[in-house]
């Protein structure tokens, strides 16, 4: 009789190669895993968090009175570096147990910042080490982020500041030529939300020093930045800045030199701490105004503008009376265009004729 | 028949100069350097009119009869319209001056410069297209380019080839180009002038200078030869706009031509000068400063071409009345606008 080729002992060895073959298929989607997935989508039920962005905080300087009170300090602005999350670095953690038992310990801290996992898996597998890798490797390396860290506290000063805004500055991060991530500086944001109109000075998207306020930025629509002038830290266009001499404030007198610590001193009377006045160019403001009601048809015998004691005097005499209102409203709305501060504007509208 | 001084048109003025210039000739010729005409407030009636500004190299306490410029000098003048002669009593004034040089000095090497302070923009295409605005800055039919004086060209071949300039900006703000590339469409002939070169350039780097501010902004207002005759008579003050400075100045003397060493007679000089306190230590319309701009009642008057030595406090520019129209009939440019006058913080030199 001849043997079947299926004889019991190969059929055996058979079985268990199959059996083999169907566990290993098995057995990685049966492993614990931590999935950390970057930008997810809205179907994506993981466990949100966001990368953190430093930001600079200016805010009043305070010192305290007693030990349960505290005033501001005028002309003085303490500065610190807090982290806040950076809503175009989004990740979600999803924890999938699988056949084993996963206890993973996620703690985020103000409900976005990451600051720790701990994980204890039933099976040291491969695909777990690789699966800690890659949500360290996301994460990019985690770093202490709480405000109430140790470590941010130490990075504050105080400074002595003039025209400064007290809010939040945001770091401006981009892509250099060769691709290298770099920090190109601190961009004021106020306290209002995100406005639309980002500038990312990253290298390939360009701004102009004279853009105007398209962006519901300063007056000038300049950029601008923190600078001591004086002796003071004032907040002033990048374009000034490039043509005004930069001092320190190491020339300071002992009581107003910068200082990490608090300072004690009594408080007097505090002073309001003023926003910034736009510096009106009036050469520029007098020949783009002209060209702009010269634009619209207006006709005048006299066009002038000039500086007086901080207030620009706009002097217009019209060729015709009845056009005085129309011609002080397109005056103004174009100035709103262009200064926050209309106040310092003073329009005077005579006529020789029709009076 | 007395005429106004207050009334004279631009021609008046020049053909009052050829006058007054033929008598210096059998005066002082040697010590009369130049003539022009500055606003005086007439005793008479208290109002301003023109004075008669005889430039002297050395001020004389006493002067023989036949040599002195009287205090007031009486000049025939031919009214063009009724063909009869005006009888004109002009105040003087003898002003002492040091030399009057160019400020832009021709390139030879690195460190020579200019100014230049005026966006233009122009076409030829006819009829006049629509401006470039925000949604359409890249229209072909508008060209690009900058106004800067002639004479940094001089030595640099004929007037009508094509040269190349570099614009650089001196102090650098935002990511813009550091140098903005441009050649030479045209320039003035020196000696003679006018004293203009206007150097092109694309839109984007001048916006991405931060030059031009506005693409679709309207053209700027340029000096009429009616603001001139005001001005003549009633002075004005106004701005200077030059390599990263700005300041201000006040109307001194009109010129319609003037001899420049160098530069030969240019037509239509304005002399303006800069107030003592913003002098201190300072070289306001020094060398390199040449192209920049002054500007006044927001209309460009003209464009700086020479000072007056040791100080340069008094800077000499030709108006935009003779260059500006010189330059768009030589481009036959159906439009030609200044768009924007580059301020203050944004310094710029041509190389």
């Amino acid at each position: 009789m001849p043997s079947s080729p299926f004889s019991q002992p190969r059929c055996r060895s058979l079985k268990c190669l199959t059996a083999l073959l169907l566990f290993s298929l098995v057995l990685p989607a049966c492993t614990p895993k931590v999935i950390v997935r970057k930008s997810p989508t809205d179907q994506d039920r993981g466990i949100r968090y966001y990368r953190p962005k430093p930001y600079l905080k200016v805010e009043p300087a305070e010192v305290a009175v007693n030990k349960s009170q505290s005033t501001l300090v005028p002309g003085m602005v303490r500065i610190s570096l807090v982290y806040m999350p950076d809503f175009s670095e989004e990740y979600s953690i999803s924890v999938r147990s699988g056949c084993g038992i996963a206890d993973v310990g996620i703690k985020l801290e103000d409900g976005w910042n990451l600051t720790e996992i701990s994980q204890e898996l039933d099976s040291q597998t491969d695909e777990n080490v690789e699966a800690i890798g890659s949500l360290l490797s996301a994460a990019g390396g985690l770093i202490p982020t709480s405000a109430r860290d140790d470590s941010t506290d130490s990075l504050s000063f105080t400074v002595p500041a003039r025209n400064v805004p007290i809010g939040f500055y945001e770091s401006v991060v981009g892509r250099d030529h060769c691709n290298v991530k770099r920090l190109y500086g601190f961009r004021y944001l106020g306290f209002m939300p995100f406005a639309g109109c980002p500038v990312e000075m990253d290298g390939h998207t360009h701004a102009s020093c004279q853009d105007p306020g398209v962006c519901g930025q300063h007056p000038a629509g300049s950029l601008y930045g923190l600078t001591f002038a004086g002796g003071e830290m004032v907040f002033q266009p990048l374009d000034v800045m490039a043509v005004t001499p930069a001092v320190t404030a190491v020339s300071l007198d002992e009581k107003q030199m910068m200082s990490s610590e608090r300072i004690e001193r009594k408080p007097d009377d505090v002073a309001e701490l003023e926003p910034p006045v736009a510096a009106v160019d009036v050469s520029r403001l007098t020949t783009d105004l002209r060209a702009h009601l010269k634009n619209l048809g207006i006709e005048f015998n006299f066009f002038n503008a000039t500086n007086e004691n901080g207030i620009t005097r706009i002097r217009v005499n019209l060729s015709d009376a009845g056009s005085a209102m129309p011609v002080r409203e397109a005056i103004e709305e174009w100035l709103s265009q262009r200064y926050i501060e209309l106040d310092l504007f003073d329009i005077e509208l005579t006529s020789d004729v029709g009076e | 028949m007395k005429k106004t001084t207050a009334t004279l048109s631009l021609d008046a003025l020049r053909r009052l100069q050829q006058t007054f210039l033929q008598r210096v000739a059998t005066r002082d010729r040697e010590n009369i350097r130049s003539v022009g005409f500055t606003p005086a407030q007439l005793t008479a009636n208290n109002r301003y009119g023109v004075a008669a500004q005889f430039d002297v190299a050395r001020k004389l306490k006493r002067v023989p009869q036949p040599r002195r410029i009287e205090p007031i000098e009486t000049v025939r003048l031919l009214d063009r319209r009724t063909r009869h002669y005006q009888e004109l009593e002009l105040p003087t004034q003898v002003r002492q001056i040091r030399e009057v040089i160019p400020t832009g000095v021709a390139i030879a090497t690195e460190d020579d410069r200019a100014t230049t302070s005026l966006v233009v923009r122009w076409t030829t295409v006819r009829p006049t297209p629509p401006k470039p605005d925000t949604e359409q800055p890249d229209d072909p039919r508008w060209r690009w380019g900058l106004l800067t004086v002639s004479h940094l060209f001089v030595g640099r071949g004929s007037t009508e080839s094509r040269h190349r300039a570099r614009v650089r900006r001196v102090a650098v703000c935002g990511a813009g180009p550091l140098t903005i590339r441009s050649r030479v469409v045209v320039r003035g002939r020196i000696p003679g002038g006018p004293d203009v070169a206007l150097v092109e350039t694309g839109w984007d780097r001048l916006w991405l200078s931060g030059f031009v501010r506005e693409i679709g902004s309207p053209p700027l207002q340029v000096a009429a030869a009616s603001d001139l005759r005001r001005w003549v008579s009633a002075g004005t003050r106004g701005q200077f706009v030059g390599d990263g400075v700005s300041f201000p100045w006040s109307w001194q003397t009109y010129y319609p031509t003037l001899s420049i060493r160098g530069l030969g007679r240019l037509e239509q000089v304005v002399a303006c000068k800069v107030s003592a306190d913003r002098n201190e230590g300072k070289q306001p319309f020094g060398p390199g400063s040449s192209g920049g701009a002054i500007t006044a009642e927001g209309l460009v008057i003209g464009i700086q071409v020479a000072a007056m030595q040791p100080r340069f406090d008094v800077g000499y520019a030709q108006t935009m009345e003779v260059s500006f129209a010189w330059v768009e009939k030589k481009l036959r440019a159906s439009a030609l606008e200044v768009v924007a006058v580059v301020g203050s913080t944004d310094r710029t030199s041509i190389t």
